[in-house]
């Protein structure tokens, strides 16, 4: 049996604080090369603050940070050979245009000569950029700024890619467009670490999920041991109703029975959560809705969103559970954030995003 | 994202119009800055408005060829004031600021481009175009030159100074645009009547006691080429210092250029004392000497300012680590030592040649006016208001001021004899010496300096050893 590789990114304890607000509050956590990791928080929950310490933008107040087993403090220069960085927004100069961009940042690479030329029409081809080479930086739009970011932080080959919000503001050509990219770029073997707080395109994406609340790490893992952990604790079973006609009598009906809470409203009928477990149970309930007079079309029992299970294990964490999915590393003590209150239950579908 | 990376498809790609060997910032920035609208502006109007102007002169040559050179003249002067003095400066104003703004100055941190790198090349671009245009207004000098009446080696002088002024206004805004928007005016107002100091120093030397200042190139043999090695020799210190601490206020944590800014410092503080004494016959260098405390306290009011957490990637393992990591180390604790050794040193060469009184004047004041706003920071708990580093360099600022005033009091209006005693920042101190004892006694000042720099230096030691010890045990 080979033994297992050594991480190419490991967290310790690590804080980092700006005045009273404690951004990054202890975390710790490892990353195993070829990985590709989903980093999922609410806005300000340290998402960005944790990105820009391992890319070396900013040093943490206490705690080491290893790339590939070197301080990304002390020996930033080295670490930097190793780390594209891509933030939320691609910063551009004004009278440039996209090959005089990217041509800047190969030179700043130190690539020279022939390696540079090769390396540009590379990136330029994988991003599909060789068409607006000569098209201004100011005219492009959020798809093709997002490619040109992506063609720049892949000019030097870097081993680890950090990537803070990629898809927000992306149409869904531009989303399925750089889903097919993180998917070469892991067939690659690099190793990509994603923030976002738009749950179901990571999930999609990553091998494993890290998720950041107030700072602390609340679980790692797979959306699947983050499913299963949720389900051994949780005692409530989601259900899609569908009605012939009004779904609202069948709201107004449910809120007085015992065990039943509606949690949103549909078009065509509502999602209900029963707080029992069981097929016999679920038969004996929906036996009781047909014979209380509602025309129920489809009883359907749904598997739990990842958005829900997130919020429920913040809520758990807040109310002195642990969230640890794998046990790779200890979590951190729950938080007490306010973020992690429910959200209130919306009034038609919502794209499947995290409260901010 | 059509294709994956391991089949690309070469295209030949047209991005060597400019040398390998220049620096990825210098190339961005003439491109940007030689396709930019304000420089193609700045070219084709300056050459429009020449030609106008040429062309008037011509026919004024025909009719009157006593008068031939008046429009001409002024055209040409007026385009060269324009471009170098206010254009060309300008133009550096936004240059890091701009990138700092966007974030893109983040982008670069993590390429293989230093922060050294970084604002050499934003000034050499600024340099090389300032250049350019320069070069663009030759034709005219020699059109100048055919109407009759030209003084070419006048004219040379002039746009030498011109020129080297040029320069080192750009690297004074290149630092300045690395300052937060609101300190930006505050040092855009210094700047302005430093400016107006140092052209009116020029004009008071080559008045007074140094007439080869106004025409360089006049003089003849030896001495022109020493009086011309001094004003480059100045100009490149101070280049090289505004570069440095621009490169150390822009510079990612594990970055260190305190060691070059101070080093900058010093070898500003020789050329200084050194250069304008050799020109000088009998040699006088204890006056150059306390002249020399002006740079030193300038640097001194930055470098005493900056907090910076030591880092192990900071301190060197060559022989001499033990005297870098002392004097040449980022933060205040460090700078505090090296200033203090600087400034021993020229106390030093004042009492050596100009006897004791002269020097005890003069530069104690001025040190203890620049350490006394780092121990009121150092000993009061001013992170209670915000940013200690911000308070610091607010105190300077309002010390300076303080003198003014004190000095403007204490000589009541009138030119006294000794009156750079009462510039800042020497000032307060003499001015409140005078106040007390009115006596220009320097006992008051001597002692004050000597207590502040003792307490100053202890906690200084406290702090690089402790500093020192904690980064050595992060790194390892």
């Amino acid at each position: 049996m080979s033994a297992p590789a050594s991480p190419l990114v490991e967290l310790r304890n690590v804080h980092r604080r700006f005045g009273d607000v404690h951004a990054v509050d202890g975390i710790s956590f490892a990353l195993r090369p070829g990985t590709v990791c989903g980093f999922i928080g609410a806005n300000g929950a340290g998402k960005t603050t944790t990105l820009r310490l391992l890319a070396t933008l900013d040093q943490p107040d206490s705690g080491t940070i290893r790339v590939a087993g070197l301080d990304v403090v002390n020996r930033a220069r080295e670490v930097r050979r190793l780390l594209g960085w891509m933030p939320d927004n691609t910063p551009t100069y004004v009278n440039a245009t996209v090959l005089d961009y990217l041509d800047f940042f190969a030179r700043a690479h130190g690539l020279r000569g022939a390696e540079r030329s090769q390396r540009l029409g590379e990136t330029m081809e994988f991003t599909d950029l060789h068409p607006l080479s000569k098209r201004p930086l100011k005219g492009l739009s959020k798809g093709q700024l997002q490619r040109l970011g992506l063609a720049r932080m892949l000019l030097p080959d870097p081993q680890l890619l950090l990537l803070d919000e990629p898809a927000a503001g992306l149409d869904p050509k531009a989303r399925l467009e750089f889903k097919a990219a993180v998917r070469i770029l892991r067939d690659q073997g690099k190793t990509l670490f994603i923030s976002s707080h738009i749950l179901s395109e990571l999930e999609e994406m990553c091998d494993e999920l890290l998720f950041i609340d107030a700072g602390r790490i609340v679980h790692q893992g797979t959306s699947e041991t983050l499913r299963r952990d949720n389900a051994a604790t949780a005692a409530v079973t989601r259900v899609r109703i569908t009605v012939a006609g009004e779904p609202a009598a069948l709201a107004e009906w449910l809120a007085l029975q015992a065990g039943w809470r509606a949690t949103e409203s549909l078009a065509d009928g509502l999602r209900a959560e029963f707080s029992g477990t069981g097929r016999e149970a679920l038969a004996v309930e929906l036996r009781r809705i047909v014979a209380a007079g509602h025309a129920v079309c489809g009883f359907q029992v749904e598997e739990e969103r990842l958005e829900d299970v997130f919020v429920a294990v913040l809520h758990k964490t807040a109310h002195g559970g642990n969230g640890n999915g794998n046990g790779h590393e200890p979590a951190s003590p729950p938080s007490t954030s306010s973020d992690a209150t429910p959200p209130p239950l919306p009034a038609t579908p919502q794209p499947p995003q995290l409260p901010n | 994202m059509s294709a994956p990376l391991e089949t690309p498809q070469i295209v030949t790609l047209d991005v060597d119009e400019f040398p390998e060997r220049l620096g990825a910032i210098t190339v961005r920035e003439l491109r940007a800055g030689l396709l930019g609208r304000d420089m193609v502006w700045l070219l084709v109007g300056v050459q429009v408005v020449l030609a106008i102007a040429g062309i008037y002169s011509v026919q004024e040559s025909l009719r009157d060829p006593s008068d031939a050179l008046g429009s001409m003249q002024f055209a040409v002067w007026s385009c060269v004031i324009v471009g170098l003095a206010i254009l060309s400066p300008l133009r550096a104003l936004r240059a890091l600021h701009a990138d700092r703004e966007s974030r893109l100055l983040e982008l670069l941190q993590i390429t293989s481009l230093s922060a050294g790198k970084i604002v050499f090349g934003k000034w050499l671009s600024l340099a090389v175009q300032t250049a350019l245009f320069l070069v663009s207004l030759l034709p005219f000098f020699a059109l100048r030159y055919f109407l009759g009446g030209a003084d070419l080696v006048g004219d040379a002088n002039i746009l030498f100074i011109l020129f080297g002024l040029c320069l080192v206004t750009q690297a004074v805004f290149l630092l300045v645009s690395t300052f937060p928007r609101f300190l930006r005016g505050l040092a855009l107002a210094g700047l302005c009547l430093a400016l107006f100091g140092m052209v009116g120093s020029f004009r008071a030397a080559s008045m007074f006691f140094l007439p080869e200042l106004a025409h360089p190139f006049r003089s003849e043999g030896a001495e022109a080429y020493w009086i011309m090695g001094y004003i480059v020799a100045l100009f490149v210190c101070l280049i090289g210092f505004c570069l440095s601490l621009a490169a150390q206020m822009i510079a990612a944590p594990a970055e260190n250029y305190a060691g070059r800014t101070r080093l900058w410092v010093a070898a500003w503080v020789a050329v200084l004392v050194c250069g304008s004494e050799l020109m000088k016959n009998p040699p006088k260098w204890g006056e150059s000497a306390i002249v020399a405390i002006v740079p030193l306290a300038i640097a001194a009011v930055f470098e005493l300012s900056v907090e910076r957490r030591f880092l192990s990637a900071h301190l060197p393992r060559a022989w001499y680590s033990r005297l870098f990591s002392w004097l040449l180390l980022p933060g205040w604790q460090s700078a505090v030592l090296f200033y203090s050794i600087l400034a021993a040193t020229l106390l030093i060469v004042a009492y050596a040649c100009d006897g004791f009184s002269h020097a005890l004047l003069l530069a104690p004041s001025a040190f203890a006016l620049v350490l006394l706003p780092r121990v009121i920071v150092e000993f009061v708990p001013w992170h209670w208001f915000g940013r200690r580093r911000l308070a610091c360099l607010g105190l300077n600022i309002v010390f300076a001021l303080l003198a003014l005033a004190v000095g403007a009091m204490a000589s009541g209006g009138e030119p006294h004899p000794t009156w750079p005693q009462f510039l800042p920042p020497f000032g307060f101190w003499n001015g409140l010496a005078w106040a007390e004892a009115d006596t220009w006694s320097p006992a008051p000042g001597a002692i004050w300096t000597g207590a502040l720099l003792i307490l100053l230096v202890v906690r200084s030691l406290m702090h690089l050893e402790a500093q020192q010890a904690s980064a050595r045990k992060a790194g390892a």
